[in-house]
């Protein structure tokens, strides 16, 4: 079910054991600076993705999440989201659209609209939702995509663990130093 | 009788901390034991992976989804706790969630090894409370001393574990066999705002390693107690499990004990076991261990009745399954105003018990107070996608709250109420046709005053630590620590066991587990009922 064998090798992930460091920096600028090479169109664009759905979720994600999108995860967050919400795919349009046309750089300035289409705010919702907590669905019906990678692990990332993933005997006692976060 | 052959010398029925130990003690002196568990046997591997990939992993928020939540697996032979498995038909829910798995429940447990006071054991003749229990801490000491070693317990030495800050207490015959483990800065942090007000901090004794100890690496911090040590730097009972089966003990699985027998002259003569596939088969013994914890040891017993025996086996004294005790408890969520950041190290550890003990318990129970050390952030998380905080804001709260939220547990003496009972259900039955555990728990005022008095213990905390109270819960937590129903004492009339743990009406069969103890105290009960259990064995090679 995890991916983390193939993410080694995503130039744009960012292992969740190394944190805040020059390579992930380095990977989050390769990323944007391939995006835009390729796509040319803004810096949310993925070189990795070939689909122009992939591209657009890809993109979509990163602007929503902040972070840079490793697309074999978000391949299957689309699978996963579209498979529960007909309209999916074309809210991802129309939101990629909106935010084109707005010229919003950043997630805070989507959400500070003062009146949002609720359909697409639901989308994004979902969408923040299932990168941050690594899962898409409801109770019976939830299905896991990521556990280690799962976005809520990064603003606490350098203090406090992944459960199961601990730091080695003796690792905690110290008064915690700051958090080690990468946003794009 | 000397002519007759047995199947072994003896059958322990339960694949627990409680039987293996026994099985181990057992096989290691040429004893043959068969071992039976109604479940499945698990792996380590196996269970980390289920967990890391199972969609929902807080088991007790989402307790409708049978066998969601807990990566160990939920068989139509042996379903899981997690569910409706367990019937309620009390005023308060008794929702624990034992596991049916070979090395049983302490595959799951938090660790916390603790020893009982010596006045634990004489709750009536000095408060008038309860039960005193036939034997004294004295008498226990020895084998405490080598349940823990057993166990392999970490703890810190010199501590009054009595909670009032004084000398090293209760009496040791031995130091504990691995040092404590180091704090976390939380904890130390607490600890100096807390003693402000009088509170003496103490580090629970528990069942991680902290350096190798047997095949077992010291902890690392995997902050995963509960549901599975992804290394084994945690106890759990498949270690003696598989010690025993080194020494040559049998152990069958997915073998569920419906049944047992016992002959004219009162001894034990055989158990009846069903497999998945609903065949039936029995086992003969010299000698019988019923270790499969205090739901099902006494479901087992009340199941077996017969013409001589129409209450069912070892109860004449109609006390089987009653007596249903619990650490019955309540909690409070607080945000401090500084950077605590639960969740560093392994799980639990810091630990108030400044009410365990006094004449006090005349009038409300002994308590203790805890705070919860797992990494918050998944609930934190969920809480405030579905309260709609996004963007930037979601990652400073997952950080703040995640720093800052605490959230401490009080777990309660409970009294042995006869009314308080398992029975075998006469309506629901599972796949293989057995009647599932009904539960009837109740509360009564002593624990009421108990409430009242932690509370103001939990808001002088909150004052201490400058914290605000965002939510109080008082509503009848589970703490998932079943003990009484198989009562332990002298008097035949009124008790299940006694002062060896073996049935007042079987001379061949033994109880083994906290199902026994006459009094719950307030502290987690699995090393009383190891203790215990290594008392058993001895006993059993005396006479084996």
């Amino acid at each position: 079910m995890e991916t983390s064998m193939t993410d080694k090798h995503m130039p744009i992930s960012s292992a969740p054991t190394d944190g805040f460091s020059r390579r992930s920096l380095l990977r989050g600028s390769v990323t944007l600076g391939l995006a835009a090479l390729f796509g040319g169109l803004g810096p949310w664009q993925s070189a990795m993705a070939t689909a122009e759905d992939d591209r657009d979720f890809i993109a979509l994600s990163q602007f929503l999440t902040s972070r840079p999108a490793n697309p074999v995860l978000a391949a299957r967050y689309y699978r996963a989201l579209s498979r529960r919400a007909p309209n999916f795919s074309g809210n991802v349009g129309a939101l990629r659209q909106l935010i084109d046309e707005q010229g919003f750089k950043h997630v805070d300035e989507y959400l500070a609209q003062v009146s949002p289409d609720a359909s697409l705010k639901a989308t994004a919702t979902s969408i923040i939702s299932a990168w941050y907590l690594g899962i898409v669905g409801e109770l019976a019906d939830a299905e896991l995509i990521s556990y280690s990678e799962a976005l809520m692990y990064r603003p606490t990332h350098g203090i406090l663990i992944i459960p199961t993933y601990g730091g080695g005997p003796d690792s905690w006692g110290a008064k915690p130093a700051d958090t080690q976060d990468f946003k794009l | 009788m000397s002519n007759v052959v047995y199947d072994a010398d003896v059958v322990v029925i339960g694949s627990g901390v409680m039987g293996g130990l026994i099985a181990s003690e057992l096989a290691k002196a040429n004893k043959s034991v068969i071992v039976l568990e109604a479940g499945p046997r698990v792996n380590r591997r196996d269970i980390v992976e289920t967990f890391r990939n199972a969609p929902v992993k807080l088991s007790l928020a989402n307790a409708k989804l049978q066998g969601a939540g807990s990566p160990y697996p939920s068989l139509p032979h042996a379903p899981s706790t997690y569910g409706d498995y367990l019937q309620q038909v009390g005023p308060v829910k008794y929702n624990t969630s034992y596991l049916r798995v070979v090395g049983g429940t302490t595959w799951h447990f938090g660790s916390s090894l603790w020893r009982m006071l010596p006045n634990d054991f004489r709750l009536n003749s000095l408060y008038g409370r309860g039960r005193d229990w036939p034997i004294s801490y004295d008498e226990l000491e020895p084998f405490y001393a080598r349940a823990e070693t057993e166990l392999g317990v970490s703890g810190v030495d010199g501590q009054d574990e009595s909670g009032q800050g004084g000398a090293a207490y209760p009496p040791r015959s031995i130091p504990y066999p691995m040092e404590g483990l180091k704090p976390s800065y939380m904890f130390k942090r607490l600890s100096s705002l807390l003693s402000k007000g009088g509170y003496n901090p103490i580090l629970e004794p528990n069942g991680r390693a902290t350096r190798p100890y047997g095949k077992r690496p010291p902890c690392a911090g995997n902050n995963n107690c509960n549901p599975v040590c992804p290394i084994a730097a945690k106890y759990d009972g498949s270690m003696h499990i598989d010690e025993a089966e080194r020494h040559g003990a049998k152990v069958l699985d997915n073998s569920v004990v419906y049944r047992i027998e016992a002959g004219n002259d009162g001894k034990i003569t055989a158990i009846w076991y069903m497999r998945p596939d609903k065949t039936q088969h029995r086992l003969t013994a010299r000698y019988f261990v019923l270790a499969a914890y205090g739901i099902e040891s006494p479901k087992l017993l009340l199941m077996s009745t017969s013409e001589q025996y129409p209450n069912g086996i070892a109860n004449t004294s109609d006390q089987v399954g009653r007596n249903l005790m619990d650490h019955t408890g309540v909690s409070m969520n607080v945000m401090t105003k500084e950077d605590m950041w639960p969740g560093e190290g392994p799980t639990q550890l810091l630990v108030y018990l400044n009410s365990r003990d006094g004449a006090f318990r005349k009038d409300y129970p002994s308590y203790k107070i805890k705070v919860r050390n797992t990494v918050p952030t998944s609930q934190i998380t969920t809480n405030l996608i579905a309260k709609g905080v996004l963007g930037s804001r979601l990652d400073e709260q997952i950080r703040l709250q995640s720093a800052r939220s605490l959230n401490w547990a009080v777990d309660f003496e409970t009294l042995p109420l006869p009314e308080n009972r398992v029975t075998p259900s006469k309506t629901r039955f599972d796949a293989i046709g057995l009647p599932v555990p009904e539960i009837y728990y109740s509360v009564p005022d002593y624990w009421h005053a108990g409430k009242e008095k932690a509370l103001e213990d939990l808001k002088q905390f909150a004052h201490l630590l400058d914290a605000d109270i965002v939510s109080t819960d008082v509503n009848f937590q589970n703490r998932q620590h079943i003990m009484g129903t198989t009562i332990m004492g002298d008097d035949p009339k009124n008790s299940v066991v006694d002062r060896d743990c073996r049935s007042h009406d079987h001379a061949n069969l033994f109880i083994a587990g906290t199902s026994v103890m006459p009094s719950s105290s307030c502290v987690n009960p699995t090393l009383t009922g190891a203790a215990l259990s290594i008392r058993i064995a001895d006993q059993l090679l005396r006479e084996v």
